[in-house]
C-alpha cells in the first residue's frame, strides 16, 4: 500500500441545513419593502441593512427636500405613472410623507428635477434591495 | 434645501447611489468599498464627460 493511498482526503462537506424555520418570502417581500433593509436586518444580515435603512430614507428626504414631486397614478401619462410605481417603492418613507402631504413639488424650482430623481432612484434601489432579500432568503446568497 | 450647485447635487446623488449599489453588489467589505467607488466613479465621470459633449456639440 503506497503512502498516497493511506492520505485520507476530508470529504466534501455537504450543504448544511438550517435548524432555523424559514422565513415566509411574503413576510420577507413586505418588511423589506416597508422599511428599507428591513429583510436584510430580518434574515441576519444587519450591516447591509444598516446602511439600506439610513442611505435609503435619506435619499427620499433630500428628494423631498429638494422639493421633488411624489407622483401621482396617472395612467394616461405612462412617464407619470412609471414615476408614481417608483416612488411607492420607497414604503414606509412614501407612505409617511403621503399622509403628512409632503411632496407636493414645485415644478419652477431649481432643485426640482433633482429632487425628483433623489425620490424615485430612492424607490428604485429599495426595490432592488428588497430583490436581493429575497435571493438571500432562498439561500442563493 | 437651498443648495444650486449642480455639481454638488450630482455628487451627492452619485455618492448615495454608489453606497448602496456597492453594498449590494458585493458581500465583503473591501469589495463593497472598491464596487462603490467604481459606480461613483462612473457616474461622476460619465456625467463630466457628458457635459463636456454638450458643451462642444450643443444640440
Amino acid at each position: 500500500m503506497s503512502p498516497r493511498a493511506s492520505v485520507k482526503r476530508p470529504a466534501t462537506p455537504a450543504p448544511q441545513k438550517s435548524d432555523a424555520p424559514a422565513k415566509p418570502l411574503w413576510l420577507v417581500y413586505l418588511l423589506g419593502w416597508l422599511v428599507p433593509g428591513g429583510g436584510h436586518l430580518w434574515l441576519g444580515r444587519p450591516a447591509k441593512g444598516l446602511v439600506f435603512l439610513i442611505a435609503l430614507p435619506a435619499m427620499f428626504v433630500i428628494g423631498l427636500a429638494l422639493e421633488g414631486r411624489l407622483f401621482p397614478f396617472e395612467p394616461r401619462e405612462p412617464l407619470v405613472a412609471l414615476a408614481a410605481i417608483a416612488n411607492v417603492g420607497a414604503g414606509l418613507p412614501y407612505l409617511i410623507a403621503r399622509a403628512l402631504e409632503f411632496g407636493a413639488g414645485r415644478a419652477v424650482a431649481v432643485t426640482y428635477d433633482y429632487g425628483n430623481a433623489f425620490l424615485i432612484t430612492a424607490g428604485l434601489l429599495n426595490a432592488l434591495v428588497v430583490i436581493d432579500a429575497h435571493d438571500i432568503a432562498l439561500g442563493r446568497k | 434645501m437651498n443648495i444650486q450647485s449642480h455639481l454638488l447635487l450630482m455628487t451627492l446623488f452619485a455618492c448615495a447611489v454608489s453606497v448602496v449599489g456597492g453594498t449590494l453588489a458585493k458581500d465583503d467589505l473591501r469589495q463593497q468599498v472598491r464596487a462603490g467607488a467604481a459606480i461613483f466613479g462612473t457616474l461622476v465621470g460619465g456625467a463630466i464627460l457628458v457635459g463636456w459633449i454638450l458643451y462642444l456639440f450643443p444640440i
